[in-house]
């Protein structure tokens, strides 16, 4: 292989890095402006994500989700499908997830356990569900349905946290404390992590090899990279968009349960998600759709998360930062992807091995000479 | 006529919640007709509410506020139309970082300023109209309101006549469904699109600023609270017409409204039920003059609806419904709307395309 | 070199001197000259690929000839965009309509005439002007109605009156009849034949024999890129003008072997396919038999996509039956073509058959991917598809550096080759190939060739279209030629001559 060759390659990962370095010294840059030093910030960034054994707990805890639902975006993505609606479906994972942690009880860790893991997959899963009905029956635009399903699962948290799953008795919006038969249990004790830590690494390994190495992997890949041509091979469209959508969102609510069940607070209130379905999304991006990347790329904004505590406690620093510096990627990101893509078609057309009728526009086949 | 808690008071509180989404969505409706899906609405329309209260209270002068607020709007616009319409990138993606991005800069900037204490700026009182404001009922509301709600009306026609009307409304309507043909007709699709890019991003900035100076005078992190979600259904909602955008935002603002005022209440009075039941029932009947057919599936879900509305309306239980629902009553509503339960819903064809003038050299 | 600027009346509106455009691979027009007279109504004559549209959109100035000149009443020209012709006087109405659909006409005429003009648009004006247009040459359309809710012939109309209202002289229309009724057709050739009167210089793009007899005063024949002849239509023979269209320079010798076909493989009866109110099918009876190959001969855009569509399942025929193997399929998918022992070459590789981000192996082995050996319970075997990809890829000729490489990464011939081997490898029982040649080189078309024959050795049954004639006359048994969606004709190998097969495909009765 050239070093060229490799170059190539390895383009998409150095382009992913490079854009989470400007992101950051950009951030570093509105830190200095504002009379701080940027190097305690730093500091404070790293010690925040690393510094102790229960910080670097938290941190891998803070992972958990965001993996999840970068998974989940990727699997939709890789059929075509924009599924938006990570959030939403976290929001619903996760509380079909406390209902049942709630609601059902006696049951000893063993069972309540998996039944709660189990429910916030099928919530999700579920509640994605709609929205791929709405796609398939009704040709609906997946991004805007979800993107509605997303507000009103917001409304439903609000509902249930000051109705039905509410402490009884009491005026605060929460509900009552998990028991514990249904929790995660703590891996390293007095910290935060905790044994679901194991879920996104099994699901991760369980995607990659799902989407390469089955064939419904690789109806799901077809279908995403040429839809006519995977009619002729056979491939049954809808029934592949639906199942993407509905493993998408079961992704999304095994996250929401996990935020719930495998957290600290052990209860659920307003708005539990805290925009992690987003960030999920952002994960994804910079880890250019593949599993592979997910995990680099879920740690960096995790030590974001975890850091930029301890940058507003120890300097003062509004952890808003964190945000900014997370907007910045997705930004940079999105406007990085047009750019590789049209460098590379430039790039094969110039080594003259472009296909022999012409140019290509925008991944759609200019016609014939006529 | 005792109508319960349709007084006055919740008219106008409807009208107040509906302005700033109507902002929003006037602006949000030019840009979708010229294919630009605006999903950092939100963040406009915060940027819009921090720099709006910011300048406000640096310069001292509530209309400069109002200016800069516009100005925060339009710059964050160009942003989306940098990315978006010149460099193609997704339109979704971009508008969900410019979210995430306006959320950390306000907050960020918000606390760095004004360092967590509560800053209440004094509001732009109502200007009223003399002699109409002693109008029963529309007097009050509409003759003695903010200059904000004033403008709010004006820009209707304003947007009536840009996109209906205008040569300019012309070519955004086509860039819209049929990007080719403003190509072939000589004018420049790009530039069509950020204009209509920054006019959302300026008229959600308005929208925004009527939040923070014009209503309440105070900025709080995320105070937009998901309305530039909703001026983005109201325009789905609303079908992508003037007209029913316009609707859309006053029955959104009133679901606010009325959510608000149940809160007060222990069950739901009957009047709400006979609103529901007379709201369905014109909406048959507009869908019957407008020469629809109605399927068998929506003439069942309208006949159920009503007769159910009615009913609850006579027997006057103890039924106090969540607050949510009215909150995401919105957002359902448009869910059946894009699904097809309420009409069709024809969007423009080249939403959320980017448009590249195929090769001049290619076959 | 200017001419005096005055225009005598033996001096044409358009002259066109020299044109040379080159595409990678092809070069479309090759040094073309063309006259286009005021009040005359010029064919430009030619089959597909003979470079008459490029021709047009160069004088439209969508494309930039390499070489060559244009000249306007003596002027040269220099033409950048369609908004330059426009100015220019130029206007052009292509297949593909530039309309949109939720404005009225008054709206799509009034997009973009007054740049830098904000303001109010002129109803009033525009609608006035346009019923005075619609009196003028019959070109009525109702300036208020939707486009949405117009006929195609109307919105052709529209399409005129665009290129009228912004004061075209130089009118171009091509394949006008393509969409048309035969009554819309006549009504089209009047206005016509009106706009030219009053001085106008009309091109019609066409390859129908028919049409130019009945309205044009001139007839330009083109081929491969060059022009063959140009005669008066009033001195032409139908014939004349045939040979001269189908003409070849190059003879591609592929040896024909005569066999004896077998069972009947697919039986079509009755086929028809509706739209819009018009047949794109119309009653089409057909019947291939194992080891025979059937060709269609016609020029494109007569029916013969909407037939393979039908086919493979793509689409629903609106009557008629398709059966396979002697048993009438109720419902055709494309699953169930694959099922029954269906292969497809489809003509656009870019958006049928080809998934362009996958690897090369990925594409080979996508209809396989679920039978033994290569996947079993659902998890294929990545040992077991690698060495399948690399058997085709050496079966068939197919330069690659390897098999991980992403389809989008190899040339048209082998993308091709690859698309052959996918679908023959099956030894499919009936082979659809649509334009299977177009876009290779010599070497590829050769290694096309002998993988069609070596498919028809088998046994294979080949519906074959082509609109390269030399294709068809050499490959098939049995000849049909498709006109306006209907097979006019079918010739048997021996039965078939260039000139014949000319004249009919053109429309014209044998």
């Amino acid at each position: 292989m050239s070093a060229r060759r490799i170059f190539y390659a390895a383009e998409p990962t150095l382009f992913s890095v490079l854009v989470a370095i400007v992101a950051l010294a950009i951030a570093m840059v509105i830190v200095a402006l504002s009379g701080n030093s940027p190097a305690a910030a730093l500091e404070a960034l790293w010690e925040g994500a690393f510094g102790s054994t229960s910080r670097i707990a938290s941190t891998l805890n803070a992972m958990v989700p965001l993996v999840l639902v970068a998974l989940g975006w990727i699997f939709a993505f890789r059929s075509k499908r924009v599924n938006v609606g990570l959030e939403g479906q976290m929001l619903i994972g996760g509380a079909l997830s406390a209902a049942v942690a709630l609601e059902i009880g006696g049951l000893p860790l063993a069972v309540h356990l998996p039944l709660a893991v189990l429910a916030g997959l099928l919530g999700g899963a579920l509640y994605a569900g709609v929205a791929a009905w709405m796609w398939a029956r009704r040709d609906v635009n997946e991004i805007v349905s979800t993107l509605m399903l997303n507000l009103i699962a917001v409304q439903v948290i609000s509902w249930l946290v000051r109705g039905p799953l509410q402490i009884p008795g009491s005026d605060l919006s929460r509900t009552a404390p998990f028991p514990d038969s249904s929790r995660w249990p703590q891996l390293i004790a007095d910290t935060a992590l905790r044994w679901d830590v194991l879920v996104p690494v099994a699901a991760l390994v369980l995607a990659a090899f799902v989407l390469n190495r089955t064939t419904f992997g690789f109806r799901l890949r077809l279908t995403g990279a040429n839809e006519e041509a995977a009619e002729h091979a056979g491939v049954r469209v809808k029934r592949v968009g639906v199942t993407a959508l509905a493993i998408s969102g079961g992704l999304a609510g095994l996250a929401g349960s996990s935020v719930l069940i495998g957290g600290q607070t052990g209860t659920m209130t307003d708005g539990f998600a805290a925009g992690i379905g987003f960030e999920g999304i952002a994960v994804a991006l910079l880890a250019r759709n593949s599993p592979v990347g997910v995990l680099p790329a879920a740690l960096l904004f995790a030590v974001l998360q975890q850091g930029g505590g301890l940058m507003e406690a120890r300097l003062g620093i509004p952890s808003n930062l964190v945000l900014v510096t997370q907007g910045l990627v997705i930004v940079f990101v999105a406007a990085g992807t047009f750019l590789l893509r049209r460098r590379r078609r430039a790039r094969v057309s110039a080594a003259g091995t472009g296909t022999g009728q012409g140019a290509v526009v925008d991944g759609s086949a200019v016609e014939g000479v006529a | 006529m005792n109508l319960g808690i349709f007084d006055t008071a919740l008219l106008t509180a409807a009208i107040v919640a509906a302005v700033p989404i109507l902002f929003a969505g006037l602006g949000e409706l030019v840009s979708e007709r010229a294919g630009v899906l605006n999903v950092g609405l939100e963040g406009m329309m915060l940027f819009g509410a921090f720099f709006a209260f910011l300048g406000a209270d640096m310069t001292g002068s509530l209309v400069l506020g109002v200016l800069i607020g516009v100005a925060a709007g339009v710059a964050l616009a160009a942003l989306m139309a940098l990315l978006s319409v010149e460099a193609g990138a997704d339109q979704i993606v971009v508008g969900i970082g410019l979210n995430v991005l306006a959320a950390g800069v306000t907050g960020y900037l918000y606390e760095t300023a004004f360092g967590g204490d509560q800053v209440i700026l004094s509001t732009i009182g109502n200007w009223s109209v003399p002699g109409f404001d002693r109008l029963p009922v529309v007097g009050e509301t509409f003759f003695d309101a903010s200059p904000f709600t004033y403008l709010a009306i004006l820009l209707v026609p304003t947007v009536w006549f840009l996109l209906y009307r205008s040569n300019w409304g012309l070519a955004i309507r086509a860039a819209g469904e049929m990007p080719e043909a403003v190509d072939a007709a000589g004018i420049n699709v790009r530039g069509v699109r950020w204009a209509a890019t920054l006019w959302a991003g300026a008229l959600a900035g308005l929208g925004g600023a009527t939040l923070s100076i014009g209503q309440t005078g105070v900025f709080t992190e995320g105070m937009t609270a998901g309305r530039g979600f909703l001026a983005l259904a109201a325009v789905i909602f609303g079908k992508w017409r003037l007209g029913g955008v316009v609707l859309a935002c006053s029955l959104f603002g009133s679901a606010d409204a009325v959510q608000l005022r149940l809160q007060a209440t222990s069950s739901v009075p009957s009047q709400v039920w006979v609103a529901i039941a007379l709201a369905a029932g014109v909406a048959v009947g507009y869908a019957l003059l407008r020469g629809r057919r109605l399927g068998v599936g929506a003439s069942l879900a309208a006949a159920a609806v009503i007769g159910v509305a009615l009913a609850l309306a006579i027997a006057q239980p103890e039924l106090n419904l969540p607050s949510q629902l009215w909150l995401a009553f919105p957002y359902i509503l448009t869910l059946l709307a894009l699904a097809g339960f309420v009409g069709r819903a024809r969007l423009p064809k080249a939403l959320a395309l980017p448009y590249h003038r195929a090769d001049a050299d290619a076959p | 070199m200017k001419q005096a600027n005055r225009n005598g009346v033996d001096d044409p509106l358009v002259r066109m001197q020299g044109i040379v455009k080159r595409f990678p691979g092809l070069v479309a027009n090759d040094c073309v000259d063309l006259d286009i007279r005021g009040g005359e109504i010029l064919a430009l004559l030619g089959e597909n690929g003979a470079g008459k549209t490029t021709l047009m959109n160069v004088l439209y100035g969508m494309l930039r000839a390499d070489e060559g000149t244009i000249e306007l009443e003596g002027e040269e020209l220099d033409v950048r965009s369609p908004r330059d012709a426009l100015g220019a006087g130029i206007g052009m109405v292509h297949q593909h309509f530039c309309l949109v659909e939720d404005m009225t006409v008054a709206e799509n005429v009034a997009l973009g005439l007054s740049p830098g003009n904000p303001g109010r648009w002129q109803v009033g004006e525009i609608t006035g002007r346009l019923e005075q247009l619609a009196e003028l040459h019959g070109l009525g359309v109702d300036p208020g109605a939707l486009v949405s809710d117009l006929s195609v012939g109307e919105r052709q109309r529209l399409e005129i009156l665009k290129a009228l209202y912004r004061g075209a002289r130089v009118l171009i229309l091509d394949e006008p009849s393509a969409v048309l009724t035969a009554e819309e057709w006549r009504a089209l050739a009047e206005a016509l034949r009106s706009l030219a009167a009053q001085g106008r210089g009309i091109v019609l793009i066409t390859h129908k024999l028919d049409e130019i007899l009945h309205v044009a005063d001139r007839c330009t024949v083109m081929r491969h890129g060059r022009v063959v002849g140009t005669v008066a239509v009033a001195d032409a023979d139908k014939a004349q003008l045939a040979r001269l269209m189908v003409g070849r320079d190059v003879d591609l010798r592929i040896p024909y072997e005569p066999s004896e076909p077998g069972a009947e493989v697919l039986s079509v009866e009755g086929l028809s396919l509706e739209e819009d109110g018009r047949r794109l099918l119309d009653d089409v009876d057909l019947t291939i038999r194992a080891g025979e190959t059937f060709g269609i001969a016609g020029v494109e855009g007569n029916g013969q996509w909407p037939l393979v569509q039908l086919l493979t399942g793509l689409r629903q025929p609106s009557s008629g039956s398709i059966s396979v193997g002697g048993r009438r399929v109720e419902r055709m998918d494309p699953a169930a073509f694959t099922a029954v022992g269906g292969g497809l070459i489809p003509e656009d590789r870019h958006r049928t058959a080809v998934a362009e981000d996958l690897s090369l192996s990925d594409n080979l082995i996508m209809k396989e991917i679920s039978t033994r050996p290569l996947s079993r319970h659902g998890v294929f075997d990545r040992g077991a598809t690698e060495d399948r990809a690399r058997q085709l890829v050496e079966g068939y000729d197919i330069r690659t550096p390897g098999i991980s490489v992403l389809m989008r990464q190899l040339s048209g011939g082998n993308q091709q080759k690859a698309v052959l081997a996918r679908e023959l490898v099956r030894e499919p029982v009936l082979l659809i190939a649509a334009q299977p040649t177009r876009g290779l080189d010599v070497g590829a078309m050769q290694f096309v060739y002998e993988q069609l024959s070596a498919h028809r050795r088998r046994g294979g049954a080949t519906l074959l279209i082509s609109a390269e004639l030399d294709e068809v006359l050499s490959l098939s048994d049995r000849v049909g030629v498709m006109v306006k969606g209907s097979i006019v004709a079918t010739l048997s190998h021996e039965q078939t001559d260039r000139e014949t097969i000319g004249r009919l495909m053109t429309g014209v009765a044998a």
